[in-house]
């Protein structure tokens, strides 16, 4: 891991606008993504996972500039995106693609799947009229486990598996090696996931991809990730191997995340699992402190005046009282 | 022996589109016993929303429950008139819808809409009803419930907008609650404290669940017993811990296998090809043959009758052939 990250992130952060009150006269800037740093490395899996609202999507489209940090850097091997040149960023945006959670709305309904598929293409000056360009068409095709009468058809007589599939080849289209996969999987039937995952791990395999997964399914993380970040109103909590994080989570969110997923095992039923004691907070009103301290079991008062950093190297916590494996089993025992 | 509470026989829907007709529900049966919660899992268009909105009676004009019927207490719910069948809805069976928020009335009062059963019903007076409502608000664990009586549901969190729905569905003490995906929409913190909740609820109020879901991880969390549906039909039957030891069906085996486990690292996920059919234009023979691993001749021209393993296994599956036919 000496070597330069493929991507880093530091100190990003993107503000909206909120106006409240009768009148809308007060304006609040609510901080979506509040000052976050990532380091992703080549090749690697990655997965960013938290609850809705907790400016997960968000980060990605701030990766790939689909909006405008308010502030922080991003750099792509080390070119500083928010400053090269239109030019240079057309090149790196080859690199880096993006899968959209909904296959029924990122694909547009009266475009065939070849004019889809040649987009990007043409888009990058790389559409040529010849067979040579028909033929990097199939191969997308066949990339995804797609034929050759798919080219003629159109979104509406596919089935969500399909249209995630031919998102995929879509985003394949300019051999990209960063792919930010943002939800892939939950608009598609149960027994089409497996198939959806496979592909792409698959894929990965095959071209070295580097992924970035954004998922609030644990179950899914944990199959797929080497790398784990928690996200918690706007930042990250903790991050660490997919190992470490799952088998001993320091910081109470993560822990209380794993324990509400759902066992697939009638027996282990009615085992110890955590359940939240508060709500969330507004992201409207967060509470000086720590982000967690409404819903902590473990609360205290230092929590509710000083806001804990992320600290460590490899697997890094941002808590006053990070969990160790003794205080787990206490707080199992007591349940 | 457990006592029926409700017993659904050889229910059929159709919806009727310009496309063709949809064969939603073709020929659907089981039972749900007194204080039991019982699933009705299966992935989407399968059917099983439909099979829990013609027990409502709530199909809309699109929709035509074509046969079967649907036992309550002595009646079959089927036969009822719209306005026999009002007086049952919110009083003896209630339902909970998967998204809260557009569940609940924007424009009034969320406490004002929890009582709302109370008046129609047992005609209890505003006041009456406002305290019953404050104290069954208070039971499904929203905290201050007084005050948050009279806010808006825009007010609410998605929790506790489910909440309030549970508690509005629960408030006239109803035998049986239809729950429809009651926590798809929600986090999966969120959806811990709705399971824990209705098992407590479950207990205290002595009702009994249908619970209908595609998440055979709140089916392991919830149910006692489990029914399996796949394009329109149910292909297995069985108690909860059976049916995930041993499931029977090709279907059921291959979905269970195909889920990630949150305990286990593996670097390929096992499959079931293929896509679900249309319900328009069904196979031929056995739904699942196009998809099925163990796929046999038979299975393509005749559709498999339900096979009786023991008391309570059920499966539609030729493999199990020989069994005692249902």
């Amino acid at each position: 891991m000496n070597d330069l990250p493929l991507l880093r992130v530091r100190n990003l952060r993107k503000g909206f606008l909120s106006k409240s009150g009768i009148f809308k006269r007060r304006r609040i800037t609510v901080y979506a993504v509040d000052g976050i740093d990532l380091d992703i490395y080549k090749g690697k899996t990655y997965a960013l996972v938290g609850e809705s609202g907790c400016g997960k999507s968000t980060l990605a489209r701030l990766i790939m500039r689909l909006v405008e940090p308010t502030d922080g850097s991003i750099s792509y091997r080390g070119k500083n995106l928010l400053s090269v040149s239109a030019k240079e960023m057309s090149a790196i945006r080859k690199s880096m693609q993006i899968i959209f959670q909904n296959p029924y709305a990122s694909l547009d309904p009266r475009m065939s799947v070849r004019e889809a598929l040649a987009e990007p293409l043409k888009a990058h000056g790389l559409w040529n009229e010849d067979e040579e360009s028909e033929k990097e068409l199939l191969h997308l095709l066949g990339l995804v486990g797609l034929d050759e009468e798919a080219l003629d058809r159109y979104p509406h007589q596919f089935s969500g598996g399909q249209r995630q599939r031919i998102c995929i080849a879509r985003a394949l289209a300019l051999r990209p090696e960063f792919l930010i996969c943002d939800e892939p999987l939950s608009a598609l039937d149960l027994s089409i996931q497996a198939q959806i995952l496979n592909l792409l791990m698959e894929l990965q395999e095959r071209f070295g991809f580097t992924y970035l997964f954004i998922t609030h399914d644990l179950s899914v993380v944990r199959h797929i990730a080497d790398r784990v970040f928690v996200m918690l109103l706007g930042k990250i909590v903790e991050a660490g191997g997919a190992e470490e994080i799952f088998d001993s989570p320091h910081h109470p969110y993560t822990h209380l995340l794993l324990s509400a997923v759902p066992v697939l095992d009638p027996r282990a039923r009615g085992r110890s699992c955590l359940l939240p004691v508060g709500e969330i907070p507004s992201p409207l009103e967060i509470p000086p402190g720590c982000r967690f301290q409404t819903r902590c079991p473990f609360v205290k008062d230092l929590c509710k005046v000083e806001e804990p950093l992320l600290d460590g190297n490899v697997h890094a916590v941002a808590c006053h009282f990070p969990l160790n494996q003794k205080r787990r089993t206490a707080s199992k025992r007591n349940e | 022996m457990m006592q029926k509470l409700i017993s659904v026989e050889g229910l059929a829907v159709r919806f009727f589109t310009r496309k063709g007709t949809v064969r939603a529900v073709d020929g659907v049966s089981f039972d749900v016993d007194d204080g039991g919660i019982v699933g009705l899992v299966g992935e989407s268009g399968c059917g099983k929303s439909a099979t829990a909105l013609s027990i409502m009676g709530l199909l809309g004009p699109a929709g035509e429950t074509t046969s079967g019927s649907v036992r309550f207490k002595g009646e079959d719910l089927l036969r009822l008139s719209p306005k026999e069948m009002r007086q049952i809805r919110g009083k003896e069976i209630s339902m909970v819808f998967q998204e809260p928020m557009s569940a609940l009335n924007p424009v009034r009062s969320v406490g004002e809409q929890v009582a709302e059963p109370l008046k129609i019903h047992l005609g209890l007076s505003g006041g009456e009803a406002r305290l019953r409502a404050i104290e069954m608000l208070e039971e499904v664990g929203i905290p201050d419930a007084a005050s948050r009586y009279d806010q808006y549901p825009h007010q609410f969190s998605g929790g506790m907008g489910q909440r309030a729905m549970i508690a509005m569905a629960l408030i006239c003490e109803p035998e049986l609650l239809i729950a429809d995906e009651p926590t798809t929409a929600l986090d999966v913190t969120i959806q811990a404290q709705i399971i824990s909740l209705l098992h407590s609820l479950r207990e205290r109020l002595h009702m009994a669940v249908l619970l209908i879901t595609h998440d055979f991880g709140v089916v392991a969390e919830l149910c006692d017993v489990v029914n399996v549906m796949y394009a329109g039909v149910i292909v297995e039957w069985g108690n909860v811990v059976d049916v995930f030891d041993d499931p029977l069906h090709p279907y059921t085996r291959g979905l269970l296998r195909s889920m990630p486990r949150a305990k286990r690292r593996q670097r390929k996920l096992e499959v079931i090809g293929g896509a679900v059919p249309s319900l328009i234009e069904l196979p031929q023979g056995c739904r699942f043959h196009p998809r099925c691993e163990y796929v046999t001749k038979r299975c393509f021209s005749e559709e498999p009758p339900i096979f009786q393993l023991n008391d309570d296994r059920l499966v539609r599956c030729w493999l199990f052939e020989g069994r005692m036919k249902l």
